[in-house]
């Protein structure tokens, strides 16, 4: 029964994810590059594919925020397997999976200082 | 059913598709892979075929159930990339890429190391000409580095073989216990192709200069026939599991760093590979069974990933993520292909990646291998970070390039959704990959727990894309890896060795002939305007006439003896 109504909630949340995360992103973009379009956002929107308008970013980025509960609200209902202790704890895979990406963002930044090159480095 | 390695059936293809055009090559390039997994699927078990070839016995067909996923897998991708290819590839790369595939596919039913041997090299040769198969300067000079990794790699498998055969005196390819160093090369040999440290570089070179569909060949058969014969020859072998997580998040790392989209794929079959050997290091039924089955499922997705960023190369000629953007407008069809791609690579539920790559972090847990687990699971979110929203995003949404292509040609367009149909069909439905496994197999993908865990792993990976994407701008930048000390450093070394050597030799020339002439100026009297010495004052004639005396009176002499 549990097992159901958690693969319902899952089984939501998925479809709601194929139609989320791709425009949510450009909420982050528009936040901090809004403010260097001349006319603003709002006046040229309504020429922009129905995907990247202000509103349609706003309501996704909300659908994504209620997601990441839902997911994390779903764990009450299941009986979670533990290995070795800490990946018993709540929202274990949520703070880990967040926690590492972070961290390795930042690895590969601090490494890209000494790694990248320009283009043309290989070119003779 | 005539009992012909079906990889000789592909390899037929490297005769007819030159002498063929128009609907009879199509119908060559589709009807072949058709035949072969025909073949593969009709053969029965105990087939096998065995030749004498001076002092060895030679198996030229023989499957095991190893194999035979491979070899369905392999099969599976020459069709569909043919498919891909069929209408824009030349000749050369058509032809090139099935030798390729059909001495890949011969590689999964060979039962000795000599022939396992020559199909490794046919391979090398047929991967080198679809690299090389694009034409333009950087294409040749990364099929020569790619060629060059190859031959080394080749010559220490080579070497390994040798030396086995002559230690133990058997050519058969099975499980090989790590005794000596013959072994150990034969390890080496096969941990090259595999992309494996320090070697990992030759894929992220010579992937990309590829054509659209060249990468996607490439993509599919160099790394996991050696992960196959890993498979086989080295089970549970413990030193492969922290090679596998060093490639895992090798390929992580220099994804985030990368610009070229189709790059950016290279790097994620290190990963993704890195998965499947550290499963083979674990080496439990389980372990085996799941790095099989991420295989097969590997190779779809990321041929179906390769396919949309080839597509978009093709319609657009731009392969870097600062140049793209905003496609999604005028490309549904690539856009959401390549979409389910990336869900696949990122094990999303319902989709390929999901039901195999679990099953490898899974059994760590249960032999307790605690950072394993720890660092499979933190890879696997890393996954979704690298390749499942950022190649995607950064091609096809991001800002807006203002490029409106259409999608490709609907040949290509098949192509990509035949294999998104397999992606989701694997996911949704995994019992009959999970049948072909070699082992018996009692796993159940789908639990409440393995959902939710799932879920929330790649979820808030995802957050944190979204929040470090200030981070993860573009620039218009390669990375060094390993393949700086071979394209930099030693033809800078070679350069100033050949500089040091030229100079020694203008400097001794100089030498030489400023005391030839000066010993020259000095027998000259520079005021009588003649020779120093007694002959150069004579004329010729009297020099002569004193030199025959000279002779004479020497031949008088020597008749007196």
């Amino acid at each position: 029964m549990v097992d159901i109504r958690a693969s319902g909630i899952v089984f939501t949340v998925y479809l709601a994810w194929l139609l989320t995360p791709l425009p949510l992103r450009e909420v982050i973009r528009r936040s901090s590059t809004c403010q260097t379009n001349s006319g603003g956002p709002l006046n040229n929107d309504s020429n922009k594919h129905w995907l990247v308008r202000a509103k349609t970013i706003k309501i996704l980025w909300l659908c994504f925020i209620a997601i990441l509960l839902l997911t994390i609200a779903s764990e009450l209902f299941i009986h979670k397997h533990e290995y070795f202790g800490v990946d018993g704890s709540f929202g274990f895979s949520a703070w880990y999976g967040f926690i590492t990406c972070v961290a390795m963002v930042v690895v590969a930044k601090l490494l890209g200082t000494f790694l990248k090159r320009g283009e043309d480095y290989y070119d003779d | 059913m005539i009992e012909l390695p079906p990889g000789w059936i592909i390899i037929a293809g490297v005769l007819i598709i030159p002498l063929t055009r128009g609907l009879l090559r199509q119908s060559a390039i589709l009807g072949l892979p058709l035949l072969a997994l025909a073949m593969i699927w009709t053969m029965p078990t105990e087939t096998a075929w065995h030749i004498q070839f001076m002092d060895y016995r030679l198996t030229l067909l023989e499957f095991s159930a190893v194999g035979k996923v491979f070899a369905t897998v392999f099969a599976l991708m020459t069709l569909v990339g043919g498919l891909f290819a069929m209408r824009t590839a030349s000749t050369l790369e058509l032809s090139a890429a099935f030798l390729y595939a059909g001495s890949a596919i011969g590689i999964t039913s060979c039962g000795d190391l000599i022939t396992l041997f020559i199909y490794w090299e046919l391979m090398a040769l047929g991967s080198t000409a679809v690299v090389l198969a694009p034409g333009t300067a950087s294409a040749y000079r990364a099929s020569m580095r790619y060629l060059i990794m190859h031959a080394f790699g080749g010559c220490i498998l080579l070497t390994g073989i040798v030396w086995h055969l002559y230690s133990t005196g058997s050519t058969e390819f099975t499980q090989l216990d790590l005794e000596g160093p013959a072994q150990w090369l034969i390890l080496i040999g096969f941990l090259v192709n595999v992309g494996a440290p320090p070697f990992s570089a030759w894929i992220a070179d010579a992937y990309p200069e590829a054509s659209p569909s060249g990468a996607v060949f490439l993509s599919a058969f160099t790394t996991k026939t050696a992960v196959f014969t890993l498979l086989v020859a080295f089970p549970g072998t413990g030193i492969l599991i922290p090679i596998g997580c060093f490639m895992i998040f090798y390929g992580i790392i220099y994804a985030l760093l990368e610009n070229d989209a189709r790059r950016i794929l290279a790097y994620s079959i290190v990963n993704q590979v890195g998965f499947m050997v550290t499963g083979i290091g674990i080496g439990t039924e389980m372990a085996l069974n799941g790095a099989a089955a991420h295989a097969f499922a590997h190779i779809v997705y990321k041929a179906l990933l390769l396919m949309s960023a080839g597509a978009v190369l093709h319609q657009t000629g731009k392969r870097l993520c600062t140049d793209l953007g905003g496609l999604y407008q005028s490309m549904p069809i690539t856009t959401l292909c390549g979409i389910i791609g990336a869900l696949a690579i990122s094990s999303f539920p319902f989709t390929s990646g999901f039901i195999s790559k679990s099953m490898i972090s899974q059994s760590a847990a249960y032999e307790h291998l605690t950072w394993v687990w720890f660092l499979l699971t933190a890879a696997s979110a890393g996954v979704f970070l690298h390749a499942g929203i950022k190649y995607p995003w950064f091609v096809f949404f991001q800002k807006d390039s203002g490029l409106r292509p259409p999608d490709p040609p609907k040949n290509m367009q098949l192509a990509m959704v035949l294999f998104a149909f397999v992606c989701i069909a694997l996911g949704v439905f995994p019992q009959p990959l999970y049948e072909m496994m070699p082992y018996p197999l009692d796993y159940e993908p789908y639990t409440a727990d393995h959902l939710v865990t799932q879920f929330q792993l790649l979820l808030f990976a995802g957050l944190a894309f979204f929040v470090l994407l200030p981070m993860m701008k573009r620039t218009k930048t390669i990375s060094l890896d390993v393949d700086w000390f071979y394209r930099k450093l030693f033809p800078a070394w070679y350069r100033r060795i050949e500089k040091a050597l030229g100079a020694l030799y203008s400097t001794g020339q100089r030498f030489i002939v400023s005391t030839l002439s000066a010993l020259l100026q000095a027998q000259y009297d520079q005021e009588q305007q003649q020779p120093k010495g007694y002959f150069a004052r004579l004329w010729p004639t009297e020099t002569m006439v004193l030199w025959v005396v000279g002779i004479l009176a020497s031949y008088l002499l020597i008749s007196y003896f």
